[in-house]
């Protein structure tokens, strides 16, 4: 908090001498461009990207200029050169010109300072495409009397005659005309031009490349877009944007774990599935990028340590080029993320930034409203005075009387009138909140450059006693060195901490409510009335347990997770000759978690508390040199990479905990009744060593071949008397081709196209200690006898492999990028195909055979898909603009071998249903032995796959029967259900801007896929979610029967002998042998009958709706598969306005620029296919077999504003 | 120029410090806390203790099901009508097997076979000792499972190619199996080894590696087992109990000799908790004819009643909490009535019901049913210095399993039945004492001096010719209060207690199903590598003829023989 004080303190005080210079002064003859762009760097900030190959080409300059507009001297510059340029945040970039350069340059001579006479005044903000200003756009009138540039937030001002024609132009972006007779404020949306292809993006080690020698598809998000979303994981932000890219948000709160998958999956180990996260050069991998295994307490990994304020792109490189560069971790894709840098300028740059959201739970799953707790309409208690009671033994079921406002004795001993209770399960909500701050200074001279930032988040989510705090600091800065060397370092330290993650299944509010809470259990009440007020503990009177699993918990148990997160990282560029550079960069990631969990004790008095800290401390270090050279021979143009690197990974950790408590409330160990247990982590320490090439080939700028190699020593395949096949090489090519650079005379329409080709190859090892497996180790002292001995077993109960090979994969990738109708239209399509084959798996073997699984390497895992982004400006007028982004993804997740011929490999499960890689088959589809049974009448049979019917055995009552009781072969008995994974996945981006309104409308979509869900399930089989209310009644569509036996026979109530309406009919075929009771009162053979045909000639009744909810979804008798349902949505995801405050007011405010904006995210489902509303995107694991919903979270939205602003 | 020139010597020389040789990665790659080699002592022991210390078992398939099942425990709130047909998370015993006690004690036995035969000599008690408790396992889980795989089980670490696909051995098989084993085992402790043997000690941690005791835990072993065959093979009963009585060290003589872990440690989990979730009470038959017997353990098994002085009664019955016809009868002991139909009877709704009332000006909640003693079997209750204690087989159980056989008149036991009879109801009061004592039961009473004789005196207790049988089934059937398995074998072997017997009887509760029999076998999955030969077991036990389908859990396992 001081340290705040003290930023906004300086930052005041440099308020004044801020704001950046846009004239310079320069005069010499003959100067080098690079003499210049010191020059102007010193006295503006502005920096200068370029290859030194280009600058040979170029021409010497005289200059005699005196506080002349930047822009214009760099036009100056740049006049008859072979070169031209564009500005990427203050950064002017130096690109080749094309032959026909289309971009007007404008005779900088001509232009006048000061305008000599005006009539009126024009204000503007120029942007690109995306709504961001561009800084050093060119406005002049058609005669170029009058003309200024932009600032660094896009503004202008200019005094020019009415009925000027104002030209406004901006290297790589096409020209525009508009004509201005009064004074107004514009709003002018540049799009690219067919040039701007020579879009810079982040690539490789962190490398900026021109895109269009790229042979591999890379989306770049910049960190505006990530700010723009509001949400504390920066990772979670790219949800939706990036095709290929699936990004599902954990359900555990704002910190939880992403699932993130980057071109489907190509482990058959679910949680390897992750892309490589990089951040300035540091690896993220496995071990700090760790998953959610499903149902455990959710804190999050380490990407809730990354301040979004703090980025300045995150580049998403999917293809196989990558893995050559990152070697074996970036099977799974790269996801690169650059931190911001300062500028050289005068004064300090400081911009603040305050966000407030509010979240909003505004919805649960539906639940039914009319039936109360117990089994059959009359299911009362009778209290000694006749009054009625809840019947206990039938509680947590929702099949009882109709909730009519009777007077009952609730479980709670209390007398009230039978209502249901709507709301309970929100209330126990609260609208979260959440605060981000940011202030940001940055500053330096030609020498050097600094950014310096702090940011300080704290959320208090919808869930009581959930919050989650995080401190950022962050420092980097670049020095140079003499003229040649450059060093950039940065150091950045996050604090955060995470209190009470919403959990899932057995402690999930929502779960409970369906699976143990009747319609009228009384949550208000309980939810006050949790702890016995008489002896402490939880109150046992809560018959439902969901006192002692829900609320007790919830309120008084406290699991916490601090983390402190140390990234630190210098950088060294040395120029050894003109064409060869040396680069040294050596990074560390220190992260330390300690996770702590206080349980109050639930036991009267509040006994026996128990207390756990896990303490881990992983630290990373990666060390890499490289020597690059470039050389340009006539048309073709070389460059050459090779370097070598070293990553070192090792972990500490220990876990201790109390057993028993002596006293309560008391968490720490010295409160243990019996000793501590205490177990120590491995320290898991590797070490990958690497050699590596990358080179290519350029041609004319037009055809780019470029080839990579890497061979990898692994020291994760070495065993522990040396053996081991610990080396592999692996390497790829691809090839850039801008076919329109070929053409002589390119139609009007075609700007700019592109072919892509790519293949590439990597090999991969295993964690630490994975090839020793198969030796012993220590379990402990056991102390529970008269004295104290020492225990040992296997360590794992996988059979070791002395004979291990490295993974292979192998990706093939093709793409077209083009762009049409002057920018209007643009697009890129890819098509890929990745092989991932001899994956070391832990192979699961019957425990019987003394082992639970076996070491193996085997299986090949195929991934092939479609991306599709398709963009455009449909509408551009003088203040109005709509610009519109679509991406579609599709892709098919393939199984070709399993080892051991098996047929299925678990990739996550419930009991009797689970997410499978099918050999032959789907990677990622649904079987259940506990799904329906289908229905094999021999060849032919029209009738053959129905569900099929089993009849009680005294024939009054039908059920469904599990296909694992009904098949006759491994297939039939656990069928294949359907694939996990989306048909494809889908969204729409729309920005409409008008003047300094901007609106950005964002609908994301998932389209396929089956889910499992258990709230559903259980919320079936106790009645309580809306669905069930079919068929209970002739209102609810509940069929007419006098039934044939006058007891249920699933549940055993009274069904009485005279007419009812609450008959359900079964959809299915009765197998062979089943006889059931007509309604003549004698048995009829009813095998190889439709259920509608017996039912038709009075051979059966209809079952009643009790029987049939509770049967039909319960855990021991029920079919999993009627749990299940398609997965596809379409979601409002964001919606936000901003507003830029016009120039003439932020000056005045002494400002750069002051931008507010309203932003609301996950407003609304447009479309849901999940049954009874049921969350679709709550998820509970983020592995690759994720399709399981357990509970989960109500549906919470934010809303809120966004404030930034810099001086 | 130059600096640069140093800077990338610099780098280069620094790249070269991170050598990449085998040695340094296979040091790297090797786990610190690996042990290559053990004293077989030391697995002795989690074996021995994961007999006992999964707390799962306890929570599902002792408190949530078998003892409901057998109605040893009722919900104080009433049977549901499911109660027979649930079984979620049942029969954990076959993985505490296969991971657990098999997985280590085959592992004791491997690294004995496999040392110089120097050494291994010195090893053979431990070995025999070894082999004991994994037949007790062994039979523990086909007394649930039927056929399971045992011959060939437990190889894949000690073949090559690793035999990963056991076959199934058959119940009679198996029986026959262990029994051999068993006998091997007390040959090999009877015998008197020229090499002087190493004892595991504390490392042994039921009789700390004593080799008398054990052979006289594998002879009441073979006895139980055998008791099982009591209507499959009566002659092979016969022979074998013959067998173990004339034995030169012979059965369990006194509660000294009991197979039995005390520990402070095991069975602090909270789901060994009886009331942890569910409140559980006695069941109304139980408790009413314990109390009529002023039966000493009963203040062991149970708490009092919620109500249970006439003086509480008055004022609950004057608050309108009982019925107004209610009377006084004394009882300060109740159990719950099993039957589900009785927790709609208008007339008992305040059994099920938290009773609410003041009682000289204090709020009072409780139960009109006595809840169970918790503490006997969950270290939560006794903590932090009571002992948990966890019975195998014990010599109040060999003198009532004799009693019966001689009884049954399938052996030639030296003693009478009657005086079997008394013994082991006198040997398990003396046991539930110590026990109660020993898990700081509250308000625990020690047993009186005249208590015991007193209760063999009473009706129903005192020996009966004409309904000795059950009688002497009926003390099983107490004495098993903390051991599951055994209720309910005993339930299934003898139809006692039952819903017709004279001297103790349950409820009948069959309108709402059968009790199950055993576990659910379900069929492998497609991913399962032994799918074969757990399909043909799963054929084979089909035709066994009261299996009934595999995943009906009123089947019946091999011995169990209508």
């Amino acid at each position: 908090m001081k340290l705040t004080v003290l930023l906004l303190t300086l930052a005041i005080a440099q308020a004044h001498g801020a704001g950046l210079a846009q004239n310079v002064t320069i005069s010499g003859h003959n100067l080098s461009l690079k003499q210049v762009f010191t020059s102007i760097k010193r006295q503006t900030g502005y920096a200068f990207f370029y290859n030194n190959t280009l600058l040979e080409q170029a021409h010497l300059v005289t200059l005699d200029v005196k506080d002349e507009p930047l822009f214009q001297v760099i036009d100056r510059c740049f006049r008859d050169q072979p070169l031209t340029y564009y500005i990427e945040n203050k950064t002017v970039v130096i690109t080749q010109r094309p032959p026909a350069d289309r971009i007007p340059a404008m005779p900088a001579d001509s232009i006048r300072q000061q305008p000599i006479a005006a009539d009126i005044v024009i204000k503007g903000k120029i942007t690109n495409e995306k709504g961001e200003p561009l800084a050093g756009a060119s406005v002049h009138t058609k005669d170029t009397r009058f003309g200024t540039s932009t600032d660094a937030d896009g503004s202008f001002i200019l005094r020019v005659p009415a009925g000027s024609v104002l030209i406004i132009s901006s290297v790589g972006y096409e020209t525009r005309r508009i004509t201005v007779t009064k004074p107004e404020t514009l709003v002018i949306q540049l799009t690219f031009s067919n040039r701007s292809i020579d879009e810079v993006v982040v690539t490789g080690y962190g490398e900026n490349r021109v895109k269009r020698s790229l042979g591999y598809a890379v989306t770049q998000i910049s960190g505006d877009d990530i700010r723009a979303t509001a949400q504390v994981n920066p990772i979670s932000a790219l949800q939706g944007m990036v095709a290929g890219l699936q990004v599902q948000p954990g359900v555990a709160g704002e910190a939880s774990t992403p699932n993130i998958k980057l071109r489907g999956s190509n482990s058959l180990n679910a949680y390897e599935n992750t892309p490589l996260i990089v951040v300035d050069g540091m690896i993220f991998d496995n071990q700090s990028v760790t998953p959610n295994p499903g149902n455990y307490t959710d804190y999050g990994n380490i990407l809730k340590d990354l301040n979004p304020d703090d980025i300045e792109s995150i580049s998403v490189l999917k293809g196989g080029a990558v893995t050559a560069l990152y070697g074996s971790r970036a099977a799974n894709g790269v996801l690169l993320i650059k931190t911001k840098k300062g500028l050289a300028q005068k004064g300090l740059g400081i911009s603040v930034s305050q966000d407030v959201l509010f979240d909003q739970a505004y919805k649960t799953t539906d639940f039914q409203n009319v039936y109360g707790a117990g089994l059959y309409a009359n299911d009362w208690s009778t209290l000694p005075n006749g009054g009625l009671a809840i019947n206990a033994s039938d509680y947590g079921i929702s099949f009882g009387p109709k909730m009519t406002g009777q007077t009952f004795q609730d479980i709670n001993g209390l007398t009230r009138k039978n209502y249901p209770n709507t709301r309970d399960l929100l209330d126990i909500y609260r609208t979260g909140q959440t605060s981000n701050t940011n202030i940001a200074l940055s500053g330096g001279n030609e020498n050097s450059t600094f950014r310096m930032s702090y940011s300080r988040l704290g959320s208090n989510t919808v869930l009581p006693n959930n919050s989650f705090d995080r401190n950022s600091f962050a420092l980097r800065a670049t020095h140079r060195i003499g003229s040649n060397m450059t060093l950039d370092g940065n150091v950045t330290y996050v604090h955060s901490y995470n209190h009470n993650p919403a959990q899932q299944d057995g402690s999930s509010p929502m779960y409970k409510f369906f699976y143990q809470g009747a319609r009228n259990y009384d949550a208000g009440y309980w939810s006050h009335h949790y702890i016995d007020s008489v002896v402490g503990g939880v109150n046992n009177a809560d018959i439902t347990g969901i006192s002692q699993t829900i609320f007790f918990p919830l309120y008084q148990d406290q699991f916490f997770q601090k983390e402190n997160n140390l990234r630190a990282g210098i950088d060294l560029t040395a120029k050894i000759l003109s064409w060869l550079t040396f680069n040294g960069n050596a990074s560390i990631n220190l992260y330390d978690r300690d996770q702590e969990t206080d349980e109050r004790g639930s036991q009267p008095g509040f006994n026996n508390p128990y207390y756990a800290q896990h303490i881990t401390n992983l630290l990373q270090a990666r060390y890499r040199g490289e020597l690059a050279g470039s050389k340009q021979y006539g048309d073709y143009r070389f460059d050459l990479h090779i370097g070598g690197e070293v990553f070192t990974s090792g972990q500490t950790g220990i876990l201790y905990y109390t057993n028993g408590g002596v006293l309560p409330d008391i968490y720490r160990l010295s409160n243990s009744a019996n000793p501590v247990t205490t177990v120590e982590d491995k320290p898991n320490k590797s070490q990958l060593s690497s050699a590596y090439f990358q080179g290519s080939v350029g041609y004319k700028n037009f055809l780019t071949l470029n080839i990579y190699g890497r061979n990898d020593w692994n020291s994760s395949l070495v065993y522990n008397d040396g053996h081991g096949q610990y080396s592999y090489f692996y390497g790829g090519a691809d090839v850039a081709f801008v076919f329109t650079d070929l053409f002589k005379n390119r139609p009007s329409w075609l700007d700019f196209g592109k072919l892509r080709l790519s293949y590439a190859s990597a090999g991969n090892g295993s964690d630490p200690y994975t090839a020793n497996t198969g030796s012993y180790g220590s379990l402990g002292t056991y102390t529970g006898g008269s004295s104290n001995v020492s225990q040992y077993a296997y360590q794992s109960s996988t059979l070791g492999n002395q004979d291990l090979v490295p993974e292979r994969s192998s990706k093939i990738e093709t793409g077209l990028e083009f762009r049409l109708f002057k920018g209007r239209l643009g697009g890129d399509f890819t098509f890929y195909n990745q092989d991932t084959k001899n994956q070391i798996i832990n192979f699961s073997v019957p425990s019987t055979s003394g082992v639970s699984a076996a070491l193996l390497n085997g299986g090949l895992v195929r991934d092939r898909g479609i991306e599709v982004m398709v963009y455009g400006t449909p509408v551009q007028s003088r203040h109005f603009s709509w610009t519109s982004r679509f991406i579609y993804y599709y892709n098919r997740n393939t199984v070709v071998s399993l080892p051991f011929g098996t047929n299925y490999i678990n990739l996550y499960g419930e009991d009797g249903i689970t997410s499978v890689a099918v050999r032959n088959g789907n990677y990622g589809e649904l079987v259940a032995p506990y799904g329906y049974a289908r229905y094999n009448g021999g060849n032919g049979s029209p009738l053959n796959g129905q569900h099929v019917l089993g009849m009680t055995g005294n024939g009054t009552q039908a059920y469904y029967i599990r296909a694992v009781n009904y098949g006759t072969d491994p297939l039939s008995q656990e069928p294949q259900i359907g694939s996990t994974l989306p048909k494809f996945l889908g969204s729409w981006m729309n920005t409409f801007s008008y003047k300094g309104l901007s609106l950005g409308i964002f609908l994301d979509a998932r389209i396929g896929g089956l889910e499992w869900s258990t709230s559903y399930f259980y919320g079936s089989q106790t009645g309580n979610i809306k669905s069930t209310l079919y068929g209970r009644d002739a209102a609810h569509g509940g069929l007419i029967y006098t039934p044939t036996n006058p007891t249920s026979q699933y549940l055993g109530f009274p069904l009485g002998t005279t007419q009812r309406d609450d008959g359900i009919a079964l959809k299915g075929v009765f197998e062979s042998g089943s006889r059931s009771v007509g309604t003549d009162g004698n048995t009829h053979d009813v095998s190889g009958m439709t259920f509608d045909q017996a039912l038709k000639d009075g051979y059966v009744t209809p079952v009643n709706a009790a029987d049939y909810y509770v049967k039909t979804f319960s855990w021991s008798a029920g079919i999993r598969e009627a749990g299940v349902f398609e997965n596809s949505w379409v979601a409002l995801r964001q919606v936000s306005l901003g507003y830029e405050i016009p120039p003439s007011l932020i000056h005045k405010l002494k400002l750069n620029n002051l931008r507010v904006s309203l932003v609301g995210r996950n407003l609304i489902y447009l479309y849901n296919s999940a049954h009874d509303h049921i969350n679709p995107e709550n998820e509970n694991d983020s592995g690759s077999g994720s399709a399981f919903e357990d509970g989960g979270v109500p549906y919470v939205r934010s809303y809120g504003f966004m404030f930034n602003t810099s001086f | 120029m130059r600096t640069s020139i140093h800077i990338l010597l610099l780098g280069c020389l620094l790249l070269s410090l991170f050598s990449c040789s085998r040695s340094k990665f296979a040091a790297l790659n090797t786990d610190p806390d690996a042990v290559l080699s053990i004293d077989p002592k030391t697995e002795l022991t989690p074996g021995e203790l994961s007999m006992v210390s999964n707390s799962n078992q306890v929570f599902y398939d002792f408190i949530r099901n078998i003892k409901p099942w057998t109605q040893v425990y009722v919900p104080i709130t009433g049977n549901i009508a499911t109660f027979l047909t649930s079984g979620g998370n049942i029969g954990q015993r076959w993985g505490i097997f296969y991971g657990g006690v098999g997985y280590d004690l085959e592992d004791v036995l491997h690294i004995i076979d496999k040392m110089p035969a120097a050494k291994a000599a010195q090893y053979q008690y431990l070995r025999a000792i070894t082999l004991i408790p994994l037949a007790y396992y062994a039979f523990y889980v086909s007394d649930g499972f039927d056929r399971i795989p045992y011959k060939q089980a437990f190889q894949a670490r000690y073949t090559n190619p690793p035999l990963v696909t056991p076959v199934y051995d058959s119940q009679e098989s198996l029986f026959d199996t262990l029994d051999t084993q068993l006998k091997t085992a007390i040959a090999v402790l009877e015998s008197s080894p020229s090499v002087t043997q190493v004892s595991p000690g504390a490392n042994e941690v039921f009789y700390q590696g004593d080799p008398t005791h054990w052979i006289k835990a594998a002879n009441s072993l073979r006895l139980k087992m055998a008791m099982r065959l009591m209507k499959q093979n009566p002659a092979k009963l016969t022979a074998i109990a013959g067998e173990v009585l004339a034995d030169n060290v012979g059965l369990m003589s006194s509660v000294a000799d009991d197979w039995i872990l005390y520990s402070t440690t095991v069975g602090i989990a909270a789901d060994f908790n009886p009331v942890e979730q569910t409140i559980y009470s006695g069941s109304h038959n139980t408790v009413s004819f314990m109390y009529r017997t002023a039966d000493p353990r009963l203040r062991i098994f149970y708490q009092q009643s919620g109500i249970n002085t006439q003086d509480i009664f008055d004022s609950a019955k004057a608050q309108g909490v009982l019925p107004d016809t209610l009377t006084w009868d004394g009882q300060n002991y109740r159990g719950q009535y099993a039957s589900p139909a009785v927790t709609g009877d208008p007339t008992r709704g305040f059994w099920f019901q938290k009773l609410k009332f003041s009682y000289k000006g204090a709020a009072q909640s409780v139960s009109y049913p006595s809840v169970i003693q918790p503490g006997l079997t969950y270290y939560g209750y006794n903590a932090p210095t009571g002992t948990n204690m966890f019975p195998i087989i014990t010599y109040a159980d060999v003198c009532l399993m004799r009693a019966e056989l001689k009884q049954r008149g399938l052996s030639n036991d030296p003693m009478s039945a009657e005086q079997l009879y008394y013994n082991g109801i006198t040997a398990s009061i003396t046991n539930y004492d110590h026990w109660g004592k020993n898990t700081l039961l509250p308000d625990y009473t020690p047993l009186g001096a005249s208590e015991v004789s007193n209760y063999l005196a009473q009706p129903g207790v005192a020996y009966d010719p004409a309904n000795a049988l059950e009688q002497i089934c009926d003390q099983e059937y107490l004495n098993f209060f903390v051991n599951a398995n055994e209720t309910w074998a005993l339930i299934k072997r003898t139809g006692y207690p039952g819903t017709t017997g004279n001297i103790l009887r349950l409820e009948d509760v069959s309108n709402y199903g059968l009790m199950p029999r055993r576990y659910v076998i379900n069929a492998p999955t497609l991913s399962d590598l032994n799918y074969t030969n757990e399909m043909n077991a799963i054929d084979s036990m089909e035709a066994e003829p009261h299996f009934g389908v595999p995943t009906d859990m009123t089947g019946r396992v091999w011995w169990d023989v209508p």
